[in-house]
């Protein structure tokens, strides 16, 4: 069986090229476009699933508002792999005004945990995120 | 290889599709709502059949566990892999089929001939 990975995006046609991407490297890709889809599906498949990648900025939940929309619940994400112990990869866009800040956040993680977590600034680059991903998938 | 998940909570649903549709497939595999993302991946189906879709729930909750399920799978897809669903609210939709059917109409949404 191919490895999972999670995919978190809340804009469809990021989602498609990002879907994309993991599928021609020989991976599935198991969707979520907002914060509690993505730990349902997490908890559905537990350690099923090989890797992570996620954008920063995504609502709660699927009812979309300004204000929801604009939570960067990509911590949460990275929270949740640091503890489950599954690698992440964090792709982002370099014009969001908080991603700069939240790069130093996920850094200092870095910091504190040992761990290694990408971080792709680079207009939502999925191949450069998957790219980085696949070195820290065992 | 022609394979078909069937997704269903009611057992006698998922058992009676898969007598119905053995011929046109080589494979047929029944799962249940909570299962059903799990299967799928493990399985690669070509089609797969989602019962219980509705717009409300038995309870009137906005989302029953048909629509979670579909969402699920659809947004896991790859590109070939076919997906009905079926329920007994009305839903305009080309890969909808409403309850009850013909199993020519079934087939026809299928995309399978015999």
């Amino acid at each position: 069986m191919k490895k999972i990975i999670l995919l978190v995006e809340d804009l469809p046609e990021e989602l498609e090229k990002a879907k994309s991407v993991i599928t021609v490297a020989g991976f599935k890709a198991v969707v979520a476009g907002n914060l509690e889809d993505a730990l349902r599906l997490w908890e559905k498949l537990g350690s099923k699933i090989s890797g992570v990648i996620t954008d920063l900025h995504f609502p709660d939940k699927e009812d979309f508002t300004e204000q929801t929309g604009q939570s960067p619940n990509g911590l949460v994400v990275i929270t949740e792999a640091l503890l489950k112990n599954t690698p992440v990869s964090v792709c982002s866009n370099i014009d969001h005004h908080f991603a700069a800040y939240l790069k130093n956040v996920v850094g200092n993680l870095e910091k504190l945990t040992g761990r290694n977590i990408p971080f792709t600034m680079d207009r939502k680059n999925w191949q450069l995120a998957l790219d980085e991903l696949v070195k820290i998938i065992p | 290889m022609a394979k078909l998940l069937i997704v269903s909570d009611r057992s006698l649903l998922g058992q009676v599709s898969a007598q119905v549709l053995r011929e046109s497939f080589e494979e047929v595999v029944e799962a249940h709502h909570d299962s059903a993302l799990e299967v799928f991946l493990a399985e690669e189906p070509t089609h797969v059949f989602i019962f219980e879709y509705e717009e409300r729930g038995k309870k009137g909750e906005k989302s029953c566990q048909g629509i979670q399920t579909w969402n699920d799978l659809k947004n896991s897809a790859e590109v070939g892999q076919t997906m009905v669903r079926c329920g007994f609210s009305r839903c305009d939709q080309p890969d909808y089929i409403q309850m009850p059917f013909r199993i020519e109409e079934l087939r026809e949404r299928l995309g399978i001939k015999k």
